[in-house]
């Protein structure tokens, strides 16, 4: 038997996990979509003229100097098929889940490979700059957790796996910090699930590593076991909400 | 009498009336101004640190294609505007400005043994100041800790850009500082004007003269080349005047031209003692009236763009990488100098601890 989500899923690889986790189990979204985090990376999601949503790669993704044409043209033709998901699914204003930009692991090893490049000790950085850094990161994703919200009176964001390296620790929670602010000053919510598979330190427990392990990623159980808290917290959300309606 | 004498042989550059007053009549260069006591080309890694002036030959120098050195990059993920706010790519390390001797010196020091460093904090309400650069964190540090590491991954920083440096350009700007009296450390602005408390008890005004200036261009040359025994130091004095200063009963204008005399006396004598050390006429440049320019904006100490723009030209031309008559017209490379130092100044992007100090002048008209 297949058990539906009532909600739009906009994630990232991790996004992906949790989907096929989920559907090895008969749980699905109602409306995935789900791609690279590459592709959400500085990409221009916003609503057209004709209520649809326009989606665009960051041009740098596109730069025929540096990029392929095969790979471009492939780059585009999954841009297409995200906006005509987007454009279907944001017009039945769903409450909406996205992980995109949620898991700190490209920012925190930007940081921690251009320092070490140029010699310098990543630990260093002040508490202040690490935010501000983060920051100006994860304004890449804000303008489409904005269309999100323009979509949907419900929007929430599910923290990825937490896995970083001991000495990163402060830079990978200032990142889950400032992006958790930054969403909920526009009245989007936060899914915190990191306590429940992490240990005290809200790293991701050992079972949940996959095997073999990516050092990146969670495995089909952390995928399940994540999306079922979703569907929990969708369901309990729409009884408690005063707008419950108004998506249906 | 005799027919010939010393005179007889000296190149135009040797009479006034040959080149500085041929230059002013022309509205051109100055020929023949700078000769370089070593070799400095486009290859060779270029560290700059210094005063307030010392922002427009760093960028002047990436402009022109030069190899500059920047031990101390913007972290990831910060865009080029919050880095500049944080005091990087202004200078080869996030020191802020260091303008006297004495402070240059302090930090080498720290820099060849950093268990030595001054431990000193400025603490605010809600935020810790770094006494040695109290503008590099906007708004102050979080707490002592914070300050603490970052100025460690500066030591860490500065010691990578001397070794990496073939040539460590100084522009020495004041000889007015501030000291703690007990632990002797040196302060980059007076307490209580950028940040931290003026303590009259603690706190002591120091003026540095002619002996103590070569005595730590001694001690900086000695730093370097401890750490790098090949690299070559150059010094250039600000052309910028005082903002103001503390010495008692002193005139601003007589302070500013004891001060910046010092200076230029002490980089003059200093570099002629080594064949390693050399200086850049950049003061002289803007500030001699023989040259009949405008190189002053309004206020009368800021320089102009084309004033930086001038100086720069000499510096480039002194490299033998612009070959320019009086009256010849500007290079792509002199061109691109330009518009990088207009751009600088229009952005209002010098940054300035000195500057500070005109917020305190309660008598202006």
């Amino acid at each position: 038997m297949t058990t539906e989500i009532d909600a739009i899923f906009v994630g990232d690889s991790h996004g992906m996990i949790m989907q096929s986790a989920a559907a090895a189990h008969g749980i699905k979204f109602k409306y995935p979509v789900t791609a690279a985090s590459a592709t959400f990376g500085g990409a221009t999601m916003r609503k057209s003229e004709n209520g649809g949503v326009v989606f665009e790669i960051a041009a740098s993704r596109l730069d025929p100097d540096r990029v392929k044409p095969e790979k471009i043209s492939h780059r585009l033709q999954k841009a297409n098929s995200i906006r005509q998901k987007l454009s279907v699914a944001f017009k039945t204003g769903l409450p909406i889940y996205s992980n995109i930009g949620m898991t700190a692991r490209n920012f925190v090893l930007g940081i921690v490979t251009a320092a070490k490049a140029n010699g310098e000790d990543p630990s260093l950085l002040s508490k202040k700059m690490m935010r501000l850094a983060a920051e100006e990161y994860f304004q890449q994703f804000v303008s489409q957790y904005d269309t999100m919200k323009a979509s949907s009176p419900r929007v929430t964001a599910v923290f990825g796996p937490t896995r970083f390296e001991h000495s990163s620790r402060a830079l990978w929670m200032s990142y889950d910090d400032t992006a958790a602010r930054m969403l909920r000053e526009r009245n989007i919510d936060i899914l915190d699930l990191r306590g429940d598979f992490g240990n005290e330190d809200l790293l991701l427990r050992e079972e949940f590593y996959g095997q073999p392990d990516d050092g990146v990623h969670g495995n089909d159980h952390w995928g399940l076991m994540t999306v079922r808290k979703i569907a929990e917290h969708c369901q309990r959300a729409s009884s408690d909400s005063p707008q419950k309606n108004m998506a249906y | 009498m005799n027919a010939t004498n010393p005179y007889r042989k000296l190149p135009r550059r040797a009479f006034w009336s040959t080149s500085v007053a041929k230059s002013a009549k022309m509205k051109g260069m100055v020929d023949d101004l700078w000769r370089p006591s070593f070799q400095l080309t486009k290859d060779h890694p270029v560290a700059t640190v210094g005063s307030c002036f010392a922002q427009h030959i760093s960028s002047a120098l990436v402009q022109a294609g030069f190899k500059w050195v920047q031990a101390e990059r913007p972290t990831f993920g910060l865009s080029e505007q919050a880095a500049r706010d944080f005091g990087y790519s202004i200078f080869s390390v996030r020191t802020g400005n260091i303008y006297t001797t004495k402070m240059l010196r302090q930090w080498l020091s720290w820099v060849r043994d950093p268990e030595t460093q001054d431990t000193e904090f400025w603490e605010s309400q809600d935020a810790v100041f770094d006494p040695v650069r109290p503008q590099i964190e906007p708004g102050g540090f979080e707490d002592a800790e914070d300050m603490a590491a970052a100025r460690k991954s500066t030591i860490a920083a500065f010691h990578r850009a001397i070794e990496e440096a073939s040539v460590f350009i100084f522009t020495l700007g004041l000889t007015e500082y501030w000291e703690n009296i007990e632990t002797g450390l040196v302060y980059a602005s007076c307490p209580g004007t950028v940040a931290g408390e003026f303590d009259p008890v603690l706190h002591r005004f120091r003026n540095s003269k002619y002996p103590e200036i070569l005595e730590d261009l001694e001690e900086i040359r000695k730093s370097l080349r401890a750490i790098n025994p090949d690299i070559k130091l150059l010094l250039t004095v600000s052309p910028v005047p005082l903002v103001a200063t503390a010495e008692e009963g002193k005139h601003v204008l007589t302070a500013t031209t004891h001060s910046k005399s010092t200076l230029r006396s002490a980089a003059g004598d200093f570099s002629s003692n080594y064949q390693d050390v050399d200086y850049f006429p950049s003061f002289e440049i803007v500030t001699h009236p023989g040259l009949d320019r405008q190189m002053f904006e309004d206020d009368r100490r800021s320089v102009r763009p084309d004033g930086v723009d001038f100086v720069m030209e000499h510096f480039l031309a002194g490299l033998g990488l612009v070959h320019r008559s009086p009256t010849s017209r500007r290079s792509d490379g002199v061109d691109a100098i330009a518009t990088s130092v207009e751009a600088t100044l229009k952005a209002d992007e010098i940054v300035c601890e000195e500057i500070e100090l005109e917020r305190f002048n309660d008598n202006r008209d």
